[in-house]
């Protein structure tokens, strides 16, 4: 396994008392599937890295065939547990699995949902991870992937060598440790890494917290796996 | 002007929870479960609707009686009680501190300046002393504001001749110091169009001071 499983699997415990918003799913996908998943006539859709299930609850809400993978099992049975709660397990599968190792058939899905882990991948993981995506992505398919940019305020303590933030709650701990190998990807990194897809779109998101002393940074690329000629 | 928005809403509505209010009214609970609470141009009345599920008296008002309309029939099919009235920002129709806590998502920019300085005033009007708020204000750092023809120093009217009220950070915390003294301003920015134009919000929360 990449990454460090242990320490999502420790956060996914009590994942309802300790941060309730992230049983929403995030503006930015739902944009995603209002946009580009409803054009495309989407069916089913594979969200790497789904931790909660946020996504996959909404996804599968909306009526589609949804595959979820993550590293931390305890994410994989708080979507379950949640999923049965709602009456809407049928549908979805959830696998155990490395981002860069997806036990999928190549164009096995309408679309992708990478959101905001790619960070935590080596840059050759990172460039595996995309390439896993455009694999499993029919022609014509979407990719909605997030990941931090460097006008993270952690990008900026990791590189003065302080470690990360270690305020919150799930980047605690591990953070310092996970900190070592945070990947950052400028605006062009992302269009190298994303140089096989077509109509590559790159937004930059930001927030702060703490009265705006600390920033979160993020870019979502969404990119469509050029139809066969 | 209530044709746009009776229009906006009768095209599209929004279901979803923002993050930021749900974590505003999870942290808050306790409070907001005690008494009224009530959502400042509340549209379809998704937090209005979130709340209600959450166990609070929650109160939505909005101008376009399409948006009002939707609310409700959403409310009784969910069989929530939530109160939904049609009215304008800038003249509340509730009585002077006489909620526990408010939230204003994405709609307290809409407007001329005037209309969107009284809708402040009417927030901090109706709220008890004490109270929690939650505000969406919009930033002069967002496109629409420098894309679009000034009215004032404050606002510029946006596409279909929408005016947008922008404030700077220390405008904000001007206009409101009156009414509170534990201000907390986040941004919230992200761009659209490849990168083009950049929307820029603030994420305004704190709690009314106890006495003036």
């Amino acid at each position: 396994m990449i990454g460090n499983t242990a320490s999502w699997d420790d956060y996914h415990i009590d994942l309802e008392k300790k941060d309730a918003a992230l049983l929403w799913p995030d503006d930015f996908v739902i944009r995603f599937y209002k946009v580009e998943l409803r054009n495309i006539g989407a069916r089913r859709v594979l969200e790497i890295g789904c931790g909660a299930g946020r996504h996959v609850h909404f996804f599968r809400l909306m009526g589609l065939d949804v595959v979820g993978t993550d590293v931390a099992p305890s994410a994989l049975d708080f979507t379950r547990r949640r999923l049965a709660k709602d009456g809407l397990i049928e549908g979805v599968e959830l696998q155990v699995a490395d981002a860069i190792r997806i036990p999928y058939p190549e164009e096995s899905f309408d679309a992708v949902l990478a959101w905001r882990f790619l960070h935590v991948l080596s840059p050759a993981d990172a460039r595996r991870c995309v390439d896993e995506i455009y694999r499993l992505l029919r022609p014509g398919g979407k990719v909605l992937l997030g990941t931090r940019s460097p006008r993270s305020t952690n990008y900026e303590l990791i590189r003065g060598g302080r470690g990360a933030d270690t305020d919150f709650d799930y980047r605690s701990g591990q953070l310092s440790e996970r900190a070592l190998r945070d990947t950052y990807f400028l605006r062009q990194d992302l269009a190298v890494l994303f140089g096989r897809f077509e109509g590559v779109e790159i937004e930059h998101m930001e927030w702060t917290r703490n009265n705006e002393t600390f920033r979160e940074a993020y870019w979502a690329v969404t990119a469509t796996k050029p139809e066969r000629v | 002007m209530t044709t746009f928005y009776d229009q906006l809403y009768a095209r599209k509505v929004k279901v979803w929870p923002s993050e930021e209010v749900v974590a505003f009214v999870e942290a808050h609970r306790p409070t907001l479960a005690r008494d009224r609470v009530v959502d400042v141009g509340c549209g379809a009345g998704r937090h209005t609707i979130y709340m209600a599920r959450r166990g609070v008296d929650a109160y939505g008002i909005d101008q376009s009686a399409v948006a009002i309309e939707h609310a409700r029939r959403w409310a009784e099919q969910d069989a929530l009680k939530a109160y939904f009235e049609v009215g304008d920002f800038s003249e509340l129709p509730y009585r002077d501190e006489s909620f526990i806590g408010a939230i204003a998502w994405e709609s307290l920019f809409f407007g001329p300046t005037a209309a969107v300085c009284r809708g402040l005033r009417e927030v901090f009007r109706v709220l008890k002393p004490g109270a929690p708020f939650l505000l969406l204000l919009k930033s002069k750092d967002d496109f629409r504001f420098h894309a679009f023809p000034k009215l004032d120093a404050h606002c510029a009217e946006s596409e279909q001749g929408i005016p947008v009220t922008c404030f700077s950070r220390d405008e904000i915390v001007e206009r409101l110091s009156p009414w509170t003294t534990d201000l907390n301003i986040e941004i919230s920015h992200h761009s659209l169009e490849n990168g083009k134009n950049r929307v820029a919000n603030f994420i305004v929360t704190g709690t009314k001071i106890l006495t003036r």
